[in-house]
């Protein structure tokens, strides 16, 4: 592993009683890289991002995150990670303010320091109207929008973000977009699964291509074209393709 | 009837009886296949305990002459506390089913008329309430047609009758109240109401204790000298019915077929225009919270247990839940004072029954605590130390219930020191262990959908916690006698059932 390198994952295996969600996965993903990880349903894509993110124990493999062995030293490691799923942590109870708060005060962040990222991100995600609200009447994408001021409040060196655009609209995904590529540009390195290949094409540095808990194709947008397919390709018709070739084999 | 043959509302009725079966299914614990032989064996270990009960209760009723008017009052109170807990029952799963289920979207763009609908929550509801009520009166019954004679299974279509009534009754408190005061304080409403019969019943259950024979003699004096007077004769139907009288059972039935059929035919539009609104009440305009003083900035601990706390105190219904624990003190509150009154020297009796319902009340308020985190996945992957998580959750359930604690405590003590003290140690120990028991064997990650959906506690959960909580009370129990040695033994034996159960613990991630 490189100083480079902000999650670097060898040999991961995951079983759940007989089925074997990932099978010897390997991938890296560098500071300042933002990185899709791809694959058709079942494939093992959430799987492998709740295990770096320590919610689930891997039978096999090594994980490291920015230098830190996950599993030797996993409070250490928690401390430069963040974790978005698809359906938003929050609590309906909690107002955007106090569930912020709330993960600042798990993170130990500096109250004054706390205070001052909360509001700005508020400010960011559109949520100042709703601060004092608790979150129980509002809609997926506001919870989506929620959850991603706490993922982001505590400053982590790796984002892991399953689907997150779910639910957002149209402007407010391509904020979240834009808030993405600005956190990449400042050396964070973010990690995220999507079914929206669009998505993936133009927001990512490099792509993995995950398949039956196996990474079977891994690069740039160009790297991939070249891989066999034409230049003009999507990454739909490389995706389709690849996913085809595994299924023929 | 055309309705209820169509292919359409077959198909909804298989999918009511298969979720009836998965939620018994899932007593057993979470995520548990529905197996036939799980569903056995979780209805075998509840028969069993309510036949068990049953039997004890009938062997302090000695001789049972149906024409003995002091049986007769007696019936009449009892199937009267069975009614309002049949109500309460069914006002509770038809606050559920006619409004809360989420699933009216699909219901109302199938190609069914609503009335169907209403029909198949109906029977829902009639389901659940017989089954409850089934499940406390036929095993009484059963028995007594086999050591009293045959005439007592009247009884049994008695049930059938009066869960029908319920039905109707509650199914339309239920559209009323949903009308008047909204859906979520329906809900709340009904679990009050749920928790106030079940303290009917205890009352039910130690009458004789509280009120003595008086007040039941006065009745029966009163019923032998005006028995013919229309209150009377109506007041005594179900008692006529249960012992055996065919007229007063087809009256009471057909009382209940006649309330069953006006619900349906007068409610059916109004309860299509709720469920409408009902479902739409999500989206509502959400509660503005006051900014508190308290930080959630100053340590991890303090984060932590703010939150469950301002969690537990915002929800009506999980606080409705937590008065439902607590209701169940009042009677040994009641029973103490009154033993206490009355000259008797023994409120050091009832110290093992405190220590148990304490301890059961920290089990339910940690499993409600453990149920209700949303949000469970952030702690974990928060910086922290596992064993963080584990004290925060202690700390904040350990307030509140040493809150619910001590007011029965406090009188304990102040009648008798000692008992007081012992007992002091015992509810702390059973505090302990019903929190632990939880937190160590409660399913990972529950979200608060699976409390409402489920509503209860796996068996095996309740059935480890009991275990733990009796073994305290089995170490206590000889400190009030002064027999020291047996109490040592005793603190051994619940230490070491601790010791197994926390070994026993399913390992989370790290």
């Amino acid at each position: 592993m490189s100083d480079h390198d902000a999650l670097v994952v060898r040999g991961l295996v995951k079983r759940f009683g007989g089925f074997t969600a990932v099978n010897g996965l390997d991938l890296s993903v560098r500071r300042g890289e933002l990185y899709a990880l791809l694959g058709p349903n079942g494939a093992g894509k959430t799987t492998s991002l709740r295990v770096v993110a320590g919610l689930l124990s891997p039978d096999l493999g090594e994980i490291s995150i920015c230098g830190i062995n996950r599993l030797l030293d996993p409070v250490a490691a928690k401390r430069v990670v963040a974790w978005l799923p698809d359906e938003p942590m929050v609590y309906d109870k909690l107002t955007p303010v106090e569930y912020l708060d709330f993960v600042s005060g798990l993170w130990q962040v500096e109250p004054k320091l706390a205070k001052l990222r909360r509001d700005a991100l508020l400010e960011t995600l559109e949520l100042t109207r709703v601060a004092d609200q608790r979150c129980e009447g509002f809609s997926k994408g506001m919870r989506q929008k929620v959850a991603l001021a706490g993922a982001l409040i505590h400053e982590p060196e790796l984002l892991i973000l399953d689907e997150p655009l779910t639910g957002l609209d149209a402007s407010m995904a391509r904020h979240v977009k834009e808030l993405l590529r600005e956190r990449v540009a400042t050396g964070v390195a973010v990690i995220l699964t999507t079914h929206i290949l669009e998505v993936a094409e133009r927001l990512s540095d490099r792509i993995g291509i995950i398949r039956n808990g196996r990474l079977v194709c891994e690069g740039t947008m160009a790297e991939l074209r070249n891989g066999g397919a034409p230049q003009s390709s999507s990454l739909e018709d490389v995706f389709l393709d690849v996913v085809g070739r595994e299924e023929a084999a | 009837m055309k309705a209820l043959v169509s292919g359409a509302t077959r198909a909804v009725l298989a999918l009511e009886a298969r979720l009836a079966l998965r939620g018994i299914a899932d007593m057993a614990g979470p995520k548990t296949a529905m197996r036939p032989w799980r569903i056995a064996g979780v209805l075998a270990v509840v028969c069993t305990i309510i036949f068990g009960v049953s039997q004890l209760l009938l062997m302090t009723a000695g001789e049972l002459d149906p024409a003995d008017p002091r049986l007769q009052i007696t019936l009449t109170i009892n199937l009267a506390f069975l009614f309002v807990l049949m109500i309460s029952a069914a006002l509770d799963s038809a606050a559920y089913a006619l409004y809360a289920r989420g699933d009216y979207d699909l219901m109302f763009s199938a190609p069914l008329p609503p009335q169907t609908v209403l029909l198949v929550r109906a029977l829902n509801v009639f389901g659940f309430t017989l089954t409850k009520a089934g499940f406390y009166g036929a095993p009484m019954l059963i028995l007594l047609a086999v050591q009293h004679g045959p005439h007592w299974l009247a009884g049994l279509p008695l049930i059938l009758a009066l869960a029908l009534s319920a039905t109707a009754i509650a199914i339309g408190l239920a559209m009323g109240l949903v009308r008047l005061i909204g859906i979520r304080s329906t809900r709340v409403a009904a679990q009050v109401a749920a928790a106030l019969a079940g303290l009917l019943v205890l009352v039910m259950v130690r009458w004789d204790a509280i009120f003595g024979p008086g007040p039941k003699d006065a009745l029966a004096a009163d019923y032998v000298a005006n028995h013919q007077s229309l209150v009377w004769q109506l007041a005594m139907l179900p008692a006529r019915a249960v012992t055996g009288d065919v007229v007063a059972l087809l009256a009471v039935v057909a009382c209940a077929a006649l309330m069953a059929v006006l619900m349906f035919t007068g409610l059916a539009e109004s309860f299509v225009r709720n469920a409408v609104l009902a479902a739409g009440s999500a989206s509502a305009v959400p509660a503005r919270a006051r900014r508190s003083r308290a930080s959630f900035g100053a340590s991890q601990l303090g984060a932590l247990m703010l939150k469950e706390r301002r969690i537990i105190l915002r929800d009506p219904w999980l606080l409705s839940q937590i008065l439902m624990q607590c209701i169940f003190l009042i009677p040994i509150a009641v029973v103490t004072v009154y033993r206490v009154a009355s000259g008797a020297n023994d409120a050091s009796a009832l110290v093992p029954v405190l220590i148990v319902l304490c301890g059961q009340i920290a089990g339910g308020l940690t499993w409600i605590a453990m149920s209700a985190d949303e949000a469970a996945e952030l702690a974990l992957t928060a910086p922290l130390d596992p064993r963080l998580r584990e004290r925060a959750r202690f700390g904040a359930i350990s307030w509140l219930a040493v809150t619910i604690a001590a007011p029965p405590l406090m009188l304990l003590l102040m009648f008798d020191a000692w008992a007081g003290l012992v007992g002091l140690l015992g509810v702390a120990c059973a505090i302990a262990c019903g929190i632990f028991v939880n937190i160590w064997h409660q399913p990972r990650l529950a979200r608060t959908g699976m409390i409402r959906r489920r509503m209860k506690s796996p068996i095996s959960v309740t059935l480890l916690e009991l275990l733990a909580l009796t073994m305290v009370a089995v170490g206590i129990w000889p400190l009030l006698a002064g027999n020291y040695l047996a109490a040592m033994l005793g603190a051994f034996l619940a230490v070491a059932t601790m010791g197994v159960l926390y070994a026993a613990r399913p390992r989370a991630a790290a």
